[in-house]
């Protein structure tokens, strides 16, 4: 069973409420689980998982540069575990540096945000988003 | 050659029981030569028995007995008992016979009493006695007062310039010579006259050499021995020496301490030559070498009593000690001074920062450092510097090339004063270049400094008389000063004057010098570059941290005002959106400059991945992406040729580079004279530089010359038109990226009004 939520690990309250306002212009917005690090954010993941509440977010976007455990780190985490295999999950970060680029991807991630300077351009990935990873697309769960 | 042709030699010949000339005088053994000087008889006597058992035949005049008579006698039956009395005494002095000689000795001849100097030398165990006649009119009293007056007038002369010719003049009046002569040897024994006192009448032998063979290697070594040596009367027969037949061997007696001993046919016939009846030369003994000779010359026959020789030859010791003195002086001064031209040489390296400034410019430099050198050179990191009259670089070079090959990896200098010799190409050189020495500033022997000194030959001359140098008029002579000079001439053709060991030394602790002063360079050098190297690589990551970081807030206030602008727009009046708007420009501003700054960051970071790169194609990538953004409104007519051939280079740079330029001349292009607007990239060969130079060019007015350095550096932007577009870090970024590929980049009013030029060389990149 499947919500119809995202999670989002951003230790930035700006670009967080930007996240959460480009998520409100959309027509059936999911909601957002909004964790203030990685640490956070794994530990909640961890709790929806279990049996008597399954029920994972719909997609995980990690921002790289967080205090404690990065991005960059909780993807791994995530993508070694059987349990979250199948989360998409999307690095954002304000570097275009390409071996940061390749770095997320050869980690496992799904996709890669470059965090744009202009809300207009955020609002537009955001609808991308939303439309590719929650309305459509969905990892095919592994069974052990 | 053979003397047989000659009446004097052939007499002394008879005499004489060696072959001798002048090739193998050399050899020839001076002190076995069996005969005396008519000036002197002489016994040689048992030191036991005291019984004669060498003679010379011409004992008659002197003792007034044949010498048949006295072979084989006891010595009492022709020298008084006096004179046998004082046998005992030299003996067993430690100074030995020299303390009582001469001994004054009255012989009886045909009734006449006459006065003797007898003089007595031992040697091995026999007593070589000769008997002179004494001079009756000598005062002795006389002679030393004259002795004490001139060695007080020698030691008073201060002035080495007229040291020598007063000395020669001094001598000349106590002894009453026609010619007092000052001979000097150099290091291999050719000698120069280096002064003289002559009767007015007399042709000048100063300025004569001759080569070391005209004094042989035994004369020489005797002369160290007995320190004046007569030869009385060239013309006259000198007496045989005649042998005990009862002693068991027949042996020559060795004469070495004999004064009268014989003269070699050979010096003879030089002498008869030169119309010289009388000689007498005086060593000059310098720390226990043979520095020189007085020779004194008389033309007519005259004696010379003992006590004077005596005399002269006190003074020829006093005058080798004053010389001594004057000559440590003197290398002292040598000394200092090199040493001074040397700190000095060094001071001027440091403080000029410059080898080649240091060691030619200054009060002091390589020119001056050591006397007559002719020329210098200086090599060092592939570049060659000469000073006065050194040989052509290439042939300097080639010379470098030979020694480095003959060098042993050890050695740190190299020196000849006949370089040609060895090496035959400089023979060329042989007047101004003849010798040579080179100092080598590393172990490889790359980085050399040399001194170059003329021919010697360029120097001297006869006399004074240098047109008549070479002429050898009388040929059937093979003996005399011209002729001896002539040999001379031969004898250093292509050689200087010698590298001293003083020169040597101070060479090498100029090397040291230098050495020292180019490591205090390198360690600055070094250290600067490496502070630099640190505040780049701090720079770059500095830059690259608060563009980064920069972006945040940026992001922040450019999304708060958009959201501002979306969400509430309608309840905003018209001043409030302007407001905003300006807000957003500044932003975007901003942000268009941290993406610059990033942009400059990244061209100094990370290695070139060089290929070879199609050019054309990425011009009109670049074009396409450009004209999006600046051709919307304008009509700019854009060209690019045909030709533009493929450059190796990092192909991201490269891109970066074209986006820059043509950016650039997108954004400053204005109307030309016809109101055109054009924009054109194209390549040149350019034959100077052996490389292709690609150009990009725009219409409008050309660049002030002031600005053409400037327009590359960060942040000017030569344009005082604020409404321009751009950050001014673009043609930083361009420079950056051409300076990484080892190029260069400029701008000119050539093409359509402005352009720009770059090459790239990455072949000369090390990574």
């Amino acid at each position: 069973m499947y919500s119809n939520q995202i999670l989002l690990a951003e230790d930035d309250t700006t670009d967080a409420t930007f996240f959460q306002r480009a998520l409100n212009r959309l027509d059936a917005p999911p909601e957002l689980l909004w964790c203030r690090s990685g640490t956070e954010a794994y530990e909640g993941l961890c709790r929806s998982s279990r049996p008597e509440n399954m029920s994972l977010p719909r997609l995980a976007v990690l921002d790289i540069k967080m205090p404690g455990m990065t991005g960059l780190e909780l993807l791994q985490k995530l993508k070694t575990d059987d349990r979250f295999r199948s989360l998409p999950v999307i690095i954002m970060s304000s570097s275009d540096e390409p071996q940061d680029i390749a770095r997320a991807y050869d980690h496992g991630a799904n996709g890669y945000l470059v965090k744009p300077s202009r809300f207009q351009e955020l609002r537009e990935l955001v609808s991308c988003i939303n439309s590719f990873w929650i309305k459509t697309n969905r990892l095919r769960p592994i069974t052990v | 050659m053979s003397l047989s042709s000659d009446p004097v030699a052939q007499s002394i010949r008879e005499v004489y029981p060696y072959p001798v000339d002048l090739e193998n005088c050399d050899v020839e053994p001076l002190r076995h030569i069996q005969v005396v000087q008519a000036h002197a008889c002489l016994l040689a006597v048992e030191i036991d028995s005291l019984i004669v058992r060498y003679v010379s035949e011409n004992t008659l005049s002197f003792l007034g007995k044949p010498w048949e008579e006295i072979i084989d006698a006891h010595v009492d039956t022709v020298l008084s008992a006096e004179v046998i009395g004082q046998i005992p005494l030299g003996l067993g002095r430690t100074g030995g016979f020299d303390t009582i000689n001469p001994i004054l000795s009255m012989v009886k001849i045909s009734g006449k009493q006459l006065m003797r100097n007898v003089i007595i030398h031992r040697t091995d165990d026999l007593l070589l006695i000769e008997v002179e006649a004494r001079d009756s009119n000598l005062q002795t009293a006389q002679y030393q007062q004259l002795l004490a007056r001139s060695i007080s007038r020698i030691q008073n002369i201060t002035d080495p310039n007229i040291l020598f010719p007063d000395t020669a003049l001094i001598i000349k009046q106590i002894s009453g010579y026609d010619r007092v002569m000052v001979y000097q040897f150099d290091k291999d024994y050719n000698g120069e006259v280096i002064a003289e006192a002559r009767n007015e009448t007399l042709e000048s032998f100063e300025g004569l050499r001759y080569p070391h063979t005209d004094i042989p290697k035994q004369a020489r070594e005797l002369y160290l021995t007995n320190r004046i040596r007569l030869i009385s009367s060239a013309g006259e027969v000198p007496a045989r020496i005649q042998q005990s037949t009862q002693l068991p061997q027949a042996a020559p007696l060795d004469l070495t301490l004999a004064g009268s001993r014989g003269v070699s046919p050979v010096h003879l016939e030089y002498l008869g030559y030169m119309g010289v009846n009388n000689s007498l030369s005086v060593a000059i003994v310098l720390r226990g070498k043979l520095w020189g000779l007085f020779a004194l010359h008389h033309y007519s026959p005259r004696h010379i009593d003992y006590e004077v020789r005596n005399v002269l030859m006190f003074i020829g010791e006093i005058f080798s000690g004053h010389l001594s003195l004057q000559a440590a002086n003197r290398y002292r001064e040598q000394t200092l001074t090199r040493k001074l031209a040397r700190l000095a040489i060094g001071e001027q390296i440091t403080k000029t920062r410059d080898i080649f400034a240091g060691l030619t410019t200054g009060n002091y430099s390589l020119l001056n450092m050591f006397p007559g050198t002719s020329g210098t050179a200086v090599y060092f990191e592939g570049r060659m510097e000469r000073q006065g009259d050194a040989p052509d670089e290439a042939d300097i070079l080639a010379l470098a090339g030979w020694i480095r090959e003959h060098a042993a990896f050890q050695d740190l200098y190299y020196e000849s004063d006949s370089v040609s010799k060895v090496f035959p190409p400089f023979a060329a050189y042989c007047d101004s270049a003849a010798g040579v020495m080179m100092i080598f500033l590393d172990a490889t022997h790359n980085d050399w400094i040399c001194w170059f000194r003329p021919g010697m030959v360029q120097q001297i001359s006869w006399g004074g008389k240098p047109n008549k140098q070479l002429v050898v008029t009388d040929t059937s002579r093979r003996l005399g000063p011209r002729q001896s000079f002539a040999r001379y001439v031969q004898t250093v053709e292509g050689c200087s004057a010698p590298w001293t060991d003083g020169e040597i030394d101070t060479a090498l602790a100029l090397r040291i010098t230098v050495i020292n002063s180019l490591m205090q360079r390198y360690t600055e050098v070094k250290e600067i570059n490496e502070r630099l190297q640190k505040a780049y690589e701090d720079l770059e990551s500095f830059s690259y941290t608060v563009s980064h970081d920069l972006r945040a807030p940026l992001r922040a206030i450019n999304g708060y005002a958009e959201i501002l602008e979306e969400e509430y727009g309608e309840e905003l009046n018209d001043d409030a959106k302007t407001l905003l708007g300006g807000i957003q420009r500044g932003v975007e501003q901003m942000n268009s400059f941290i993406t610059d700054i990033l942009e400059l960051s990244r061209v100094g970071s990370g290695g070139l991945q060089l290929k070879t790169t199609a050019v054309i194609p990425l011009i009109q990538d670049v074009l396409l992406e450009l004209n999006l953004v600046y051709l919307r409104s304008r009509k700019i007519a854009i060209h690019v040729d045909e030709q533009i051939p493929p450059v190796v280079a990092d192909p991201r740079l490269l891109r970066q580079l074209y986006t820059n330029l043509l950016s650039n001349s997108l954004k400053y292009v204005l109307p030309d004279a016809q109101g055109e607007l054009a924009i054109r990239a194209g390549a040149y060969f350019d034959e100077e530089l052996q490389c292709t130079v690609y150009t990009v060019s725009n219409t409008g007015p050309e660049i002030p010359v002031e600005y053409r350095r400037s327009i590359f550096q960060m942040f000017s932007r030569m344009s005082s038109n604020h409404e321009s577009e751009g950050t001014g870090v673009g043609l930083a970024i361009v420079e950056r990226i051409v300076e990484r590929h080892m190029g260069k980049v400029w701008v000119d009013d050539t093409g359509l009004g402005v352009t720009f030029h770059f090459y790239l060389k990455s072949e000369h990149i090390t990574q």
